[in-house]
């Protein structure tokens, strides 16, 4: 495998890991990212795109996980790969848009970006994260694939393995509360 | 045949990200919903045998009764909305008890009391929570704190208001001698 | 003829399934572009952690938190685990909107 392949595989393989985890997390619990929408929805259009009350904004996030999910899967196809770039830049730049408002309003509701472990509302860390997912989209865009590459066969596995791993990361807490309960209630024991 | 093992196993990681997704958000709403039996426990918080030297104006009548019970609330504590229901709606009959609301301002405690209702109920807004903490011992909440003649006799972690008094009608029988005085 | 209908039938109902996707996606781009262009709504989502009720989600250190105009207080929720938790504001004064930092942390015993 060429170096930019490799360089392609790894990237998309983590941008899918990570999308597929995002998407996970909106379609478990849209209510988050929705609670964080309409906190920063101007009061003018709240109720014209559906954030105007407790409860509502729940079909743009789940949304949000169908784009995200098929983002993710059409990277790793070689035929597919450079329109899910764009659509990576898309979300991208609506992630990017997103944690400038935030940053801007000083959000305080938790993005929910990855569910009940993204406690951190929106902001910086949402610009950089959608910066990062153009540049990679750009990188899809400029460099093609060779024949028998290997990309179709490694890309699905590493980002598989890849998926699991992060969601296994992102719930560390849970994981460690749970062990922790196990052994009888240690007093003093920390969760966080 | 490499490539339809990679995304079989895309579609299996997909199912267990989700299954961790799914097990993650439960966990999280656990504490949120208390299941399971009521309890209360005596908690070692208190200053038991301690008479406090500053009574706020809503609890002057409370050295004079037998026996008071204060619930220590908080705004910042989210199990003691549950509470203030249980007393609303079960314990609507009970004039031994005052509620003591440790907020971090004045506007805090007033909404807590008009948004869950207390009104009917003697409260008493604890700024900073300075005076549960220095006069009483107490800096959690829920927290019960029984008052004999004015005197701290007891104080108990609790989640069921009806438990809970009770047990405080148990302990204040004559016959059993269990103040810590 | 009834052939026809039945196709037309499905590529109607397939053409509202990709409508209401678009006008989702549309909504979401609107939703991000009106957010930065548009005026703001009063923060006041409230934060449940563990058995704290805070305003904002939790960062930095109990140390920053509860230095200068604080207020901190503990909670607990028991059960087969007993859980006990200690919440803390900064800068609350009146509401959510004078909080600068929220902090929390919870552990069994």
């Amino acid at each position: 495998m060429a170096f930019g392949t490799v360089l392609v595989c790894l990237g998309n393989a983590v941008a899918a890991a990570i999308l597929v985890n995002a998407a996970a997390a909106k379609l478990v619990a849209p209510e988050r990212l929705a609670n964080a929408l309409r906190q920063l929805a101007p009061a003018s259009i709240a109720g014209w795109i559906g954030l105007d009350g407790e409860g509502t904004g729940a079909g743009i996030a789940r949304t949000a996980a169908g784009v995200e999910a098929a983002a993710a899967v059409g990277l790793l196809v070689p035929e597919v790969r450079v329109p899910a770039a764009a659509l990576l830049a898309l979300l991208g730049a609506c992630f990017a848009a997103l944690g400038v408002a935030g940053s801007v309003r000083g959000g305080t509701a938790p993005c929910g970006c990855f569910g009940v472990d993204s406690d951190r509302p929106l902001g910086a860390a949402n610009v950089v994260a959608g910066l990062a997912m153009v540049g990679l989209a750009a990188l899809n865009a400029r460099h093609g694939l060779g024949a028998g590459s290997g990309y179709a066969e490694a890309a699905p596995a590493l980002a598989s393995i890849l998926s699991i791993a992060l969601s296994l990361w992102m719930r560390r807490r849970l994981v460690t509360r749970l062990l922790l309960a196990r052994r009888a209630a240690t007093p003093g024991s920390e969760v966080r | 045949m490499l490539v339809v093992f990679g995304f079989a196993l895309l579609v299996l990681a997909v199912a267990v990200v989700v299954l961790f997704a799914m097990i993650g958000e439960l966990a999280a709403r656990v504490p949120a919903a208390e299941t399971g039996a009521g309890w209360v426990r005596p908690t070692d918080e208190a200053r038991l045998g301690s008479v406090p030297e500053v009574w706020p104006p809503e609890l002057a009548h409370a050295p004079d009764r037998d026996t008071y019970v204060l619930l220590v609330l908080s705004t910042v504590c989210n199990s003691c909305k549950a509470v203030a229901a249980q007393l609303v709606d079960g314990q609507a009959d009970w004039d031994g008890v005052g509620i003591v609301v440790s907020t971090a301002s004045r506007r805090n405690g007033d909404d807590f009391v008009a948004e869950r209702r207390l009104g009917g109920f003697v409260s008493y807004v604890d700024e900073s929570g300075s005076w549960s903490r220095e006069q009483l011992g107490v800096e959690s909440s829920p927290t019960a704190v029984v008052l004999r003649r004015g005197r701290v006799v007891a104080a108990y972690a609790f989640s069921d208001l009806a438990l809970l008094r009770s047990e405080v009608d148990d302990r204040s029988r004559p016959s059993e001698a269990k103040e810590a005085v | 003829m009834t052939e026809r209908k039945d196709a037309s039938g499905d590529g109607r109902r397939k053409g509202l399934g990709r409508r209401r996707f678009l006008s989702g996606v549309g909504a979401s781009g609107l939703a991000t572009a009106m957010a930065v262009f548009g005026s703001a709504t009063p923060a006041s989502a409230l934060v449940a952690a563990g058995c704290c009720n805070l305003c904002r989600s939790r960062s930095g250190t109990f140390a920053q938190c509860s230095s200068g105009t604080h207020y901190v207080w503990s909670c607990s929720i028991g059960g087969s685990a007993f859980l006990h938790c200690t919440c803390c504001e900064h800068g609350a004064k009146s509401g959510c909107a004078h909080v600068t930092q929220s902090w929390y942390e919870c552990r069994y015993n």
